[in-house]
């Protein structure tokens, strides 16, 4: 299923270009991207290796720091750096995996909703309704207090947690194209319903979609981080960036490059998709008014 | 020739809600249009917003059964019993009004023109591909031009890529809901010749709904004037334009302009607007806004009767007639 | 005395792929009383051209003219602000879509009040009473009662009254109605067309009339002006037009009409489409696609003349000689 014309494509390169902070915002993923693939290569060390002798080293542009622990070491001896690119892997993975599920289910349920309506719309939106009406961190933290602490069950909870949104959004656009001549016409030549709903409406709504996913990008990785920071999510030894910090809590009067560095990497990646997304939102949406 | 479609005494219901506390009211978009076609020939339905054309339009082609009467494709009885199937789908297709919403911004051309065989025949993907290629010709486009998106068409190829996509099937009628009213002037005549060209070739069977009347002149063989979900007028095209007998035609044909520059017409002046259909009016539904209303006329609903060659659904339409003298004729 | 002059009007837009002409080189005169009808297929540029007279277009637009007067002021040398007094109470405006252009989310009595209020000030009950005169004037019933009504709760023909009550509300001198009746049922559309053509004639104003329906052209207009492709190629008498018009574009046009062609299956047609941004062909725009073109056509284009009422960009105009001959 081709989402788009091949000169679509072109087009919103184009307008994409415009945006200065869009491209900044690349730039910086590609660079977390590149981490994600090679980080067995350009890794100094094991993320988990303990070094006994180099407990707490500040960075090396400091007076004791000390070479080759870049951006120093933290309270067990493990290399800041090296933690930071693998865990890059892990907010890649956490964000990936947390909107692929959100999408996917999202997508189908405001399909469902919106192209049937009647019952099946109305129970699945007060069901939408019912998750929303939760502060999403406290309901992801239930959920992982009732399937049990780790990553994986973090993920679950906070791809839950963002489904209403997907589903609203897909929703919406499903009742503003179904009545369309476009699918009449599809229907006169035979369409079934299935076909209708994801063969004929879903590329028409996949714009604001694509845009939806890529800001619930950035929102995954900071619930992770969030969840992790509280205990509930990745589990130490993971290098994962919000793990990372609630390990240095207790460090950051004392030793400021154990709780900075996570931080300044999520809040990087995070800025980068969000100027992403909004480059992307724009380069989507004017394409239809400027020629 | 061979009749091809009848409709009788079609009827389209729906239902309106009003709030939780208040019963649902039935609204009647259809109140009973029959008619007949023949291959080759043109029907064309007349008649402003409201006047259930478009009703009709999807009630023919079975994108809603019609609530209540009988609808014969080719001799064959297909209205509220039947599901619309591929036999179906090969005898009556549709054309819509606006080339800019009738085609799916994501697909191709090729896509869209081999929808119709890949969901109701066995052909290959080379087959298709050839039949697509074959159509697009017919209608005055070039083959190559299958890859493309209909953003990259003007208006009039759109619609050119709309009546190619109805032909696909090789229906035998062809509902066309206001093919050229949004098309530019100079392009129009190129897509009604395309109609007619295709019509003499194919045998083609055309329910044409327009509110242009130069247009339904020119190529229509049979009218029907509809007015609130029925039928008004009904006649073929030679008779109802020289000599309208109903008074909403009369009104409509005064109403329309004309490309000529000469006297000053005499007008028929419509006040008000159509009813609402929530409301509908005592007896005759243009009894509020006709000039020659009489209190008979609230009495029942007027059905269609012969006369001077024509079905008019008037009481009074001997009555008025002596009266008005002369019309200009388009 | 000239109500709009225009000379040399032209406006661009930027786009991604450079600069598009929309209009080029218009030319009008109209006066108080008269009726003219501008009338041009999609691309003609001839909303355009009235949005840039009232200074309605977006800031990227490039604007350039010669003169642009309106009721004897130069607008060309107006600051902003004054330009701005002038749209609803010296020219008024009025578009194709009725729903869309009211706002939804205020009565019609409000909208209209609000002209009033900006353009002649007044008491709250002078205002009233103007706005439920100008809503039985433009043949609205019940006017009260619709003073408080939404426009979703009126239909198509009632609220094009109510945009016609809104644009005459301040007395203007000059109205432009860019296709206002497209939208609308036959048998509306007569009755508003009436209603622009008394009101026109009891105030006393001058009316442009933006259409592509040559039908309405036909009943209506007293001069008509063809632009095609965003330039201005005839400008005529609407009976001169009809009977005897210059233009191949404009000739080929009325051909084109089903009620004026031959008798017989087929239509004639003009063959090829309306230039776009990419194509614009050098020498005259219609060259490609006109039947009489000859050589230098395609060379070199047409440059707008002049002859009393009748304005010509064409080459080799059609039924020329006749009309001189009749004087």
């Amino acid at each position: 299923m081709k989402l788009f014309a091949d000169d679509a494509w072109r087009t919103t390169w184009n307008y994409f270009k415009e945006s200065k902070g869009g491209l900044w915002g690349l730039g910086f993923l590609a660079i977390v991207l590149f981490c994600v693939v090679f980080a067995d290569v350009i890794a100094p060390f094991d993320p988990s290796l303990q070094n006994r002798d180099a407990l707490l080293l500040p960075p090396v542009w400091t007076e004791a720091g000390h070479w080759p622990y870049i951006l120093g070491t933290d309270a067990v001896g493990r290399d800041m750096l090296s933690r930071l690119i693998y865990g890059a892997r892990y907010s890649m993975f956490i964000g990936f995996v947390v909107v692929s599920l959100a999408v996917v289910i999202g997508t189908l349920l405001g399909l469902l909703a919106g192209y049937y309506s009647g019952w099946l719309d109305t129970l699945i939106m007060r069901l939408m309704d019912v998750i929303l009406a939760f502060p999403s961190l406290l309901l992801a933290l239930g959920l992982v207090a009732v399937l049990g602490p780790g990553l994986l069950n973090a993920m679950y909870a906070i791809a839950l947690v963002m489904l209403p949104h997907f589903v609203r959004l897909t929703r919406a656009n499903v009742l503003s194209e179904k009545n369309r001549d476009y699918v009449v016409a599809s229907r006169i030549v035979g369409a079934g319903n299935w076909r209708l709903m994801f063969n004929t409406i879903l590329p028409n709504c996949m714009a604001p979609l694509i845009v939806q996913a890529t800001l619930s990008f950035s929102n995954a990785i900071l619930d992770a981080a969030a969840l992790g920071f509280l205990g509930m999510g990745a589990q130490p030894p993971l290098p994962e960036w919000g793990a990372m910090l609630a390990e240095a809590r207790e460090f950051i009067s004392r030793a400021w490059w154990v709780v900075t560095f996570p931080g300044l990497a999520i809040l990087l990646t995070v800025l980068s998709i969000n100027l992403v997304g909004d480059a992307l939102r724009d380069a989507l949406d004017p394409r239809m008014r400027r020629s | 020739m061979a009749e091809v479609l009848r409709a009788v005494n079609l009827q389209q219901e729906y239902v309106a809600r009003q709030g939780m506390l208040q019963k649902p009211l039935i609204v009647r978009a259809l109140n009973g249009v029959s008619f007949s076609l023949n291959a080759g020939e043109t029907l064309a339905v007349v008649g402003e917003s409201g006047c259930g054309k478009s009703t009709l339009a999807r009630s023919l082609t079975l994108i809603e059964k019609p609530s209540a009467g009988e609808l014969w494709l080719a001799g064959e009885q297909v209205d509220t019993a039947h599901k619309p199937d591929a036999a179906l789908r090969q005898r009556i297709q549709m054309v819509f009004q606006n080339p800019y919403g009738s085609l799916n911004p994501r697909k191709t051309i090729q896509q869209m023109l081999e929808e119709p065989l890949l969901l109701n025949t066995k052909m290959s993907g080379d087959e298709r591909r050839q039949a697509v290629a074959t159509m697009m010709e017919r209608v005055g486009l070039r083959p190559e031009f299958a890859e493309r998106y209909p953003h990259m068409f003007s208006g009039g190829q759109r619609q050119r890529i709309a009546i190619a996509r109805a032909l696909m099937l090789k229906p035998q009628v062809v509902v066309l809901d206001e093919p050229v009213s949004a098309l530019d002037l100079s392009v129009r005549a190129q897509i009604l010749n395309l109609l007619t060209e295709l019509q003499q070739d194919l045998d083609l069977a055309y329910v044409f709904i327009s509110h242009d009347l130069s247009v339904v002149q020119r190529i229509a063989d049979d009218v029907m004037v509809m007015y609130f979900g029925r039928a008004v007028e009904y006649a073929d095209a030679k008779t109802i334009f020289s000599h309208p007998q109903h008074p909403y035609t009369q009104a409509l044909f005064s109403a329309t302009p004309v490309a000529e520059v000469g006297e000053k017409r005499e007008r028929i002046h419509l006040q008000g607007e159509p009813p609402s259909p929530l409301k509908p009016p005592q007896g005759c539904p243009f009894g509020p806004r006709c000039a020659y209303v009489q209190d008979e006329c609230r009495k029942e609903v007027p059905v269609l009767r012969e006369l001077n060659h024509a079905l008019v659904a008037c009481v009074r339409v001997e009555a008025i007639n002596i009266r008005v003298t002369s019309l200009p004729s388009i | 005395m000239s109500l709009l002059t225009v000379r040399n009007l032209s406006v661009a837009f930027p786009t991604q792929h450079g600069w598009f002409q929309a209009v080029e080189g218009i030319y009008l005169d109209v006066n108080a009383g008269d009726v003219l009808a501008i009338v041009g297929e999609s691309g003609s540029g001839k909303s355009v051209a009235m949005m840039a007279v009232m200074n309605l277009l977006p800031p990227t637009a490039r604007i350039t003219c010669d003169e642009l007067k309106l009721d004897g002021q130069d607008l060309l040398a107006m600051p902003p602000k004054q330009r701005r007094q002038l749209n609803g109470g010296t020219v008024a405006m009025i578009f194709q879509e009725p729903m869309s252009s009211l706002n939804p989310c205020f009565t019609v009595g409000y909208q209209i009040d609000e002209t009033i209020r900006i353009h002649l000030g007044g008491s709250k009950k002078e205002r009233t009473e103007r706005v439920l005169h100008l809503l039985e004037i433009v043949g609205i019933p019940d006017p009260k009662r619709r003073y408080q009504a939404y426009p979703h709760q009126m239909s198509g023909g009632m609220s094009q009254r109510a945009m016609i009550a809104m644009a005459l509300a301040a007395n203007p001198k000059l109205l432009i109605a860019d296709e206002p009746t497209t939208a609308l049922d036959v048998t509306v559309q007569a009755q508003i067309l009436e209603l622009l053509l008394t009101l026109q004639q009891t105030q006393g104003m001058g009316l442009i009339l933006i259409t592509h329906d040559m039908g309405v052209v036909a009943e209506t207009a007293q001069q008509v002006v063809v632009q095609y492709a965003g330039q201005q190629v005839e400008k005529q008498p609407v009976k001169g037009l009809f009977n005897t018009p210059h233009h191949p574009y404009t000739a080929a046009l009325l051909d084109a009409l089903p009620e004026r062609a031959p008798a017989g299956d087929f239509l004639p047609t003009i063959q090829g489409i309306v230039p776009g941004q990419k194509d614009r062909p050098t020498g005259c725009l219609f060259s490609p696609r006109c039947t009489h073109a000859q050589a230098n056509c395609h060379k070199q284009q047409p440059a707008l003349q002049r002859d009393n009422e009748i304005w010509l960009r064409c080459h080799y105009p059609l039924n020329l000689k006749a009309e001189v001959a009749h004087g």
